[in-house]
């Protein structure tokens, strides 16, 4: 505060001294709320003379005389120079710069200008995102960015998202991108146990936080971060307030209630015994006419009119009510800036017994210590916990009531029944507990230092630590915790830390040529613990912790490692504010690699033309802004096993005395997988950028992928990892924005899309995971199988067809061929959103849509199975074959003779869907009326997600990809279109408050 | 401006000054290279072979021996797929139990070459105990493969369809063929004799010079050769370290082998098949066990299996007192009521009650059923005459004992003793007798070659019928 009135006193001094001052005042507001916007710089352009305004927006000048013009700038805003013209009262708006050509891109150890790039990389309008309250960041990008496809694994809350940054470029190794926050790479890989689904450790960032998010997609972007640029980059920038920036506190709550988007239909008693009861009739289960009674019979029942007819849907999901509240400040002087967030969530989920609660605590610092150097420090802590139900596979999750008989009441007297033909699940929802705790730290230190001119130094040291305790209880009563109760308790402890140098040179030399270089070196490590005890044999449920237990359960622990050492370089060149020139260079070493491949090379070239600044574009209006970029690199993907490259033996035991087992082979040889990439895109701007968009093409080939090649069972091993094989992505992607209207009511669309094809051109042997295989001239994960080909009219039999293309049909599974029947990857993505505003009112709309992705019920042969065991069916089973001359693709109901009930492509659907993602209206409250209150702004809203849903998919949310049981990250990459008891997504509605004061 | 050249220094020496730092070694592993070299991990690598050996019988090759042969003694009231497919003798290439079954049995049998290549590290006084394990081991393994992979053997017949590959040496051949149905038994005889004659006699956990005579007697029984076969059990009969239970429900679920044990695979509560991540959905006790024990009530017994034994008969007596509150502890005969959640009402075996009791493999009573029925086969009467030996059986039953037996009756009353402990699909074979309408050598009745590692492995043939 101090220097700053030195500052206003000098300038007092030096205005009084000059006799011919001039003084303008004035207000600078923001276009787009019409509010006043504090800590704008203001400068007689010419001059070193400025100011910046005041809380109010109000600022006062003096221009020494001769000045023609006043420069005000912003960040975020467009910057805006007004002629004085004599003027002593100057008001502006100054306008957003969401789409500007100036933008500020954060990149790989550093940030440019967007008009000096020439990589693709996509930045995301955070601010207008986090309008709305999201579960996790990244599930509110989802049909923002085209390339980039986000899938949440179901309607579960705390786990996994799958983010593909341009298709899927790997097979054995994580397809993840790779997560740079504030500088430093964090742990993103699941930690949880591997009976369970994925967990999500991007979930600890609290959304609110995040200042900027990036996407880097192309080589030319990726590569300096070498051998795991493949996947391409999020980089993703927390808050800290701007020098000078008025202090001020914001303060939000919202409440959401969720319900499943879709819930399907299943038999209901009468037709459950009727389907059932004939299926025991035609497999001589039952004598003729009897068949009702005997399937009621195994249930209890004398008779229908004793029977229950419980909806199991009704018990499985419920009407969620989550809440969310933050409360943030940023500010600073000339010297120091601040940002300090802390934020409380509770969520529920739609299914029973699954919640979420997370806290956060953020506290960023920026200080100048002298005009050579700044250092800065950053410091988020979370704690979150994550109430968990059992995988999809298991009798205990709630979505596996939907298999249970509809004559089987789902309580009796208040307590779960317990006699149902499938364990019932609502006991373990009523005794059991199954908690993930998380402790995560991410904290950071920075120095940022002047050498000379145009010479910086920067360097930063940043930890991420994560503790997760995931602690569960089965109760006796349970079928798993049977006969006296089990207790689990694991930890895994990651501590993750990144210490990056280097020299940032930024030169212009005689006015034409902009040089800037980056150079320097990283060192990464990451180590990781995991403990695990488990007791049994418990008191009674009142006792749940170990300490009880009477009998040991499980006991465990391991611990990995892995590191990093790299050398990394990038050189820009920008002649005459059109040529654009680009290359990078990264060394990578890792401890992950084979003895005989212990450091790797990856680099990158690209160049860019700013055709729109070339002298013969100058004097037309249409098109204001064009550039032309082409890139070329190779980047790697290094997440393979820590110890992938060694031939090792395993500690293990037989029975109470130690023992070794041989579980890996040796290939020294083992490396990084290498993605080439070609780019080519164009970016426009029509109408001086009311219109403007780009477009890219893109060809990535990946080749040394890291397979586990099959080895026949009778070498002793599975499969052994080798760097063979090759697959190629290519596509397109599309983005165009149009601000339709502008002046006091709004108006912006903007659509995106993306397509990308993915083919695999050369494997050692054809993989198959599940249903899904990979195989070459295919995409990755093609559902193979049988292919069905109806029901016999004749008998009822389940048809299958014998060969590829061939129109013979057989009833006897084992002679049909196995082939490829559906493609699970989508043909196109994307989303349009339409953007509204008048005076204080907003309203966006976005619609998400993916198109012709196929999809696989792996639980059709449970659930859609003409009642060939006693689980409940989907309604169309009904339709089964009868009698001779009934035409259906439903066989006749045979009980336990498999008639049609093996996996085949009869349960094959198409998985496209167009959704209402959200739809969201706000108003700002009158300043004139909050400011009374001493409130700066105002804003309520309410918002839907997921509101609506186009989809031919017969089964819950088309949304979904089955992790599968025992899986691995091979089957989790190959493994696609699945669902199995997938839970569908919530469709909620939000109404939230933001107060700013 | 110093400061700042200190700063640089300094991030230049550290990262020289960290050549090590990407050496960075595992911790709960040691490198291939160094595995073998010492006696002691060749014992430590032998005792692995028998866990993966264990598993794949505990659950795969047990059920597909009792389920195949079933004729309605198990009502399957349970979820799985896997049991469903064995009691309805519907396999298909891809079944999962013969696939990991396979999988199991030849890890197996690669530790066991691994440990037979190396044998020479291990000291004079261990090697030829380690020596005859490992032959044990795999001479189990490839008499069963070709059991359950192959055509039915039939004695002085040609036996030339395909079995197994016959993997003696792992550096070889990668992508093998299968041996012939005689050759894998010839290897299965010759592994077993040699660990015969290796073993000790005084081992109780690891396999003893018995266990391989006990092995060698079924072996022999499958190809027809009575005087072996009677002799092999005589063996060990006549060496009185074995003796039968006072009951026959004593005669399982124990922690430590009982002196009815020839030869058990052991299991305890931290190492066992059955509770892998605490769900207990796989094993011999998950299934067949009521819940509230430790499995999942999936295996019903029913009246076709009562209507085996005469009234008294122990081995086919039902209780029927037990509660929702009884436990483990409280079942007193072979069968009982099933309690718990979801045992529908239904009565369950108790031969398999929990998971950490050792996987029962050969026991003495079959000695003496292998005894009487080769002798029968032979016309002789080494150690005994066939009725001594029954009635041996049927006394410890507290049942009746007859006046002479044939060759029909020991047959019966091998069934009636040995029921659900894994054999009886084979003793089936062996006699030609069918299973329901299938023929004792119908191509139903046989597994398939996994499908997968058909895929892998282009060199192996199908089975017929797959």
């Amino acid at each position: 505060m101090k220097k700053i009135t030195f500052i206003i006193i000098c300038l007092l001094i030096f205005n009084l001294s000059n006799a011919q001052v001039q003084t303008i005042t004035g207000k600078v507001t923001s276009s787009d709320d019409g509010l006043p916007l504090p800590g704008v710089t203001v400068v007689a352009e010419g001059t070193t003379i400025g100011t910046v305004t005041n809380a109010d927006g109000y600022y006062e000048i003096q221009p020494p005389a001769g000045s023609r013009s006043l420069k005000f700038t912003f960040i975020g805003k467009k910057t805006q120079t007004v002629d004085i013209n004599g003027r002593t009262s100057i008001n502006v708006q100054l306008e957003d710069e969401a789409v500007g050509v100036d933008e500020v891109i954060v990149v790989g150890f550093g940030q440019q200008v967007k008009s000096d790039i020439t990589g693709s990389i996509a930045k995301l309008d955070v601010e207008s995102l986090q309008k709305v309250p999201a579960p996790s960041f990244e599930s509110s990008l989802q049909g923002k960015t085209p390339g980039v496809f986000i899938e949440k694994s179901s309607g579960k809350l705390g786990e996994g998202i799958k983010i593909r940054v341009r298709g899927t470029s790997s097979l054995s190794a994580s397809n993840q991108p790779l997560y740079v926050v504030d500088g430093m790479i964090i742990t993103t890989e699941d930690q949880g146990t591997l009976t369970n689904h994925p967990t999500n450790p991007i979930a600890d960032l609290n959304f609110d936080d995040i200042e900027s998010i990036q996407i880097l997609k192309d080589a030319s972007a990726a590569a300096i971060y070498g051998s795991r640029g493949s996947n391409g980059v999020v980089i993703i920038t927390t808050k800290t307030g701007r020098t000078n920036q008025p202090s001020r506190i914001n303060f939000s709550y919202s409440r959401s209630y969720s319900e499943p988007t879709i819930v399907t239909d299943f038999l209901n008693t009468e037709e459950y015994v009727e389907l059932i009861g004939e299926s025991m009739e035609n497999a001589q289960w039952a004598d003729s006419g009897q068949g009702e009674a005997q399937i009621l019979s195994w249930g209890g029942y004398e008779s229908i009119e004793e029977a229950p007819n419980t909806n199991w849907n009704d018990h499985a999901f419920r009407n969620a009510v989550s809440s969310s509240a933050s409360l943030s400040s940023q500010g600073g002087n000339e010297s120091s800036q601040y940002y300090f967030g802390f934020s409380y969530d509770d969520q529920e989920a739609i299914l029973i017994g699954n919640d979420y609660e997370r806290f956060s605590g953020r506290l960023n610092l920026n200080h100048k210590v002298s005009e050579r150097v700044d250092l800065g420090a950053k410091f988020n802590f979370v704690k979150s916990d994550l109430y968990r139900v059992s995988n999809d596979n298991a009798f205990a999750t709630p979505m596996q009531l939907i298999a249970q008989a509809p004559f089987f009441p789902a309580f009796v007297d208040g307590e779960p029944y317990g006699d149902t033909f499938y364990y019932n699940g609502l006991i373990s929802h009523k005794y059991d507990r199954n908690d993930t705790r998380t402790y995560r730290t991410f904290a950071n230190a920075f120095a940022r230092i002047k050498m000379t001119k145009g010479l910086t130094f920067h360097s930063l040291f940043g930890v991420d630590n994560l503790n997760q305790r995931e602690d569960q209880y089965r109760s006796r009563k349970t079928d798993d915790g049977s006969p006296a109760g089990k207790s689990y308790l694991r930890n895994s402890n990651i501590f993750n830390w990144t210490f990056d140098n280097y020299l940032n040179y930024t030169q212009n030399f005689n006015e034409v040529h902009k040089l800037e270089i980056v150079a320097g070196n990283s060192l990464q490590k990451s180590e990781q613990f995991i403990s695990r005890t488990g007791g049994k044999t418990f008191p009674s449920d009142e006792f749940q912790t170990i300490a009880s237990a009477a009998e040991n359960d499980d006991f465990y622990s391991f611990a990995t490692s892995y590191s990093y050492m790299s050398l990394f370089s990038r050189a820009n060149y920008k002649y005459a504010g059109k040529y654009l020139l680009a290359a990078s260079y990264r060394i990578d070493g890792s401890s992950k690699f084979g003895a005989d491949n212990r450091y790797g090379n990856f680099y990158s070239g690209s160049a860019g033309w700013l055709i729109s600044e070339e002298a013969f574009m100058l004097n037309q209006e249409i098109v204001s802004y064009l550039k032309l970029r082409a890139s070329y690199g190779l980047t790697g993907n290094s997440e393979i096993g820590n110890f992938g490259s060694r031939g090792l033996y395993e500690g293990s035991s037989y029975a109470g005395k130690p023992a070794i087992r041989p579980s890996q082979l040796a290939n020294p040889d083992l490396s990084w997988e290498t993605t080439a990439q070609t780019d080519i895109g164009l970016d426009f701007g029509f109408f001086k950028n009311r219109i403007n968009g780009e477009i890219d093409f893109y060809y990535k080939k990946t080749s040394d992928l890291l397979l586990n090649r099959l080895l026949p069972y009778t070498t002793g091993f599975a499969s052994i990892t080798e760097n063979v094989g090759e697959l190629e992505n290519k596509g397109v992607e599309f983005s165009i924005n149009s601000n339709n209207l502008t002046g006091d009511l709004k108006w912006n669309t903007s659509l995106n899309l993306a397509t990308n094809k993915n083919k695999v051109l050369n494997i050692v042997s054809p993989m198959t995971f599940g249903r899904n295989r990979v195989e070459e001239g295919q995409p990755i994960g093609v559902l193979y199988m049988k292919k069905y080909a109806g029901v016999d009219p004749e008998n009822g039999d389940a048809l299958y067809y014998l060969e590829k293309g061939s129109d013979e049909t057989t009833n006897n599974y084992s002679q049909a061929a196995d082939m490829v029947v559906g493609d699970p990857n989508p043909d196109w993505y994307g989303g349009l959103e339409n953007f509204f505003s008048y005076k204080g009112i907003d309203l966006k709309i976005l619609f998400q849509f993916v198109y012709g992705n196929d999809m696989y019920n792996e639980a059709g042969r449970f659930m859609s199975a003409n009642g060939d065991w006693v689980d409940n069916q989907t309604k169309d089973q009904m339709n089964r074959w009868q009698q001779a001359g009934d035409i259906t693709d439903v066989p006749q109901a045979r009980f336990g003779e498999s008639n049609g009930t093996r996996p085949s492509s009869r349960w094959i659907y198409d998985g496209s869907y167009l959704r209402l993602k959200n739809l969201t209206l706000g108003y700002n409250l009158p300043t004139k009326l909050i400011s009374k209150a001493g409130l700066y702004k105002v804003r309520i809203y309410a918002s839907g997600l997921n509101i609506m849903t186009w989809t031919n998919f017969p089964l819950y949310d088309p949304e979904v990809n089955s992790a599968g049981t025992n899986r691995t990250q091979t089957s989790s990459n190959i493994q696609q279109g699945i669902w199995y008891y997938s839970t569908p997504q919530a469709k909620s509605y939000t109404f939230g408050i933001k107060i700013t004061f | 401006m110093k400061r700042i050249k200190i700063l640089l220094y300094l991030s230049v020496f550290v990262l020289f000054s960290c050549q090590d730092f990407l050496e960075l070694e595992p911790k709960q592993s040691i490198d291939t290279e160094t595995a073998l070299t010492s006696g002691e991990n060749i014992r430590l690598a032998l005792n692995r072979a028998y866990v993966d050996i264990r598993d794949g019988y505990g659950q795969q090759l047990f059920h597909g021996a009792e389920l195949m042969a079933d004729q309605g003694e198990i009502n399957f009231q349970g979820t799985y797929i896997q049991p469903r497919e064995y009691l309805s003798k519907n396999l298909v290439a891809s079944s999962m139990w013969p696939e990991s079954a396979w999988q199991d049995m030849y890890q197996g049998i690669y530790i066991c070459n691994q440990v037979l290549k190396n044998i020479d590290v291990v000291e004079q006084t261990e090697k030829d105990q380690i020596k005859g394990e490992a032959l044990f081991l795999r001479g189990l393994c490839y008499f069963d493969l070709a059991r359950f992979y192959a055509p039915t053997y039939k004695p002085g017949a040609s036996n030339n369809a395909d079995a197994v590959p016959l993997v003696l040496d792992n550096t070889e051949e990668q992508y093998p063929y299968r041996a012939t149905v005689q050759e894998v038994y010839n290897q299965a005889q010759s592994d077993l004799e040699e660990a015969a004659n290796l073993l000790s006699e005084g081992e109780y956990f690891f396999a003893n010079k018995f266990a391989a005579k006990a092995i060698l007697s079924r072996l022999y029984l499958t190809t027809g050769e009575w005087e072996k076969a009677a002799n092999a059990a005589n063996d060990v009969i006549e060496s009185e370290l074995f003796s039968l239970s006072a009951t026959p429900l004593a005669a399982f679920n124990h922690a430590a082998n009982t002196a009815e044990d020839i030869f058990t695979f052991q299991q305890n509560n931290d190492d066992n098949l059955g509770n892998e991540s605490g769900t207990g959905n796989e094993g011999m006790s998950a299934f067949y066990a009521s819940t509230n024990v430790t499995g999942r009530s999936d295996f019903a017994i029913t009246e076709v299996l009562f209507a085996l034994y005469e009234d008294g008969d122990l081995r086919g007596e039902l209780q029927t007192d037990l509660t929702d509150d009884s436990d483990e502890g409280d079942i007193k005969s072979l069968y009982y009521n099933g309690f718990g959640n979801n045992h529908g009402g239904a009565n369950f075996c108790a031969k398999w009650l929990n998971f950490d009791k050792n996987l029962t493999f050969i026991r003495l009573a079959e000695m003496y059923l292998t005894r009487a029925e080769a002798n029968l086969e032979n016309d002789s009467e080494i150690g005994a005459a066939p009725v001594e030996d029954i009635t041996a059986i049927r006394l410890r039953a507290d049942v009746d004992t007859p006046e002479t037996v044939d060759l029909e009756f020991v047959r019966n009353e091998r069934i009636r003793e040995l029921i659900f402990e894994g054999n009886r699909l084979h003793d089936y074979k062996r006699w030609g007798w069918s299973v329901e309408d299938l023929a004792y050598d119908s191509p139903q009745l046989v597994f398939p070659v996994p499908q997968r590692e058909r895929d892998v492995n282009t060199n192996l043939s199908q089975n017929e019928n797959y």
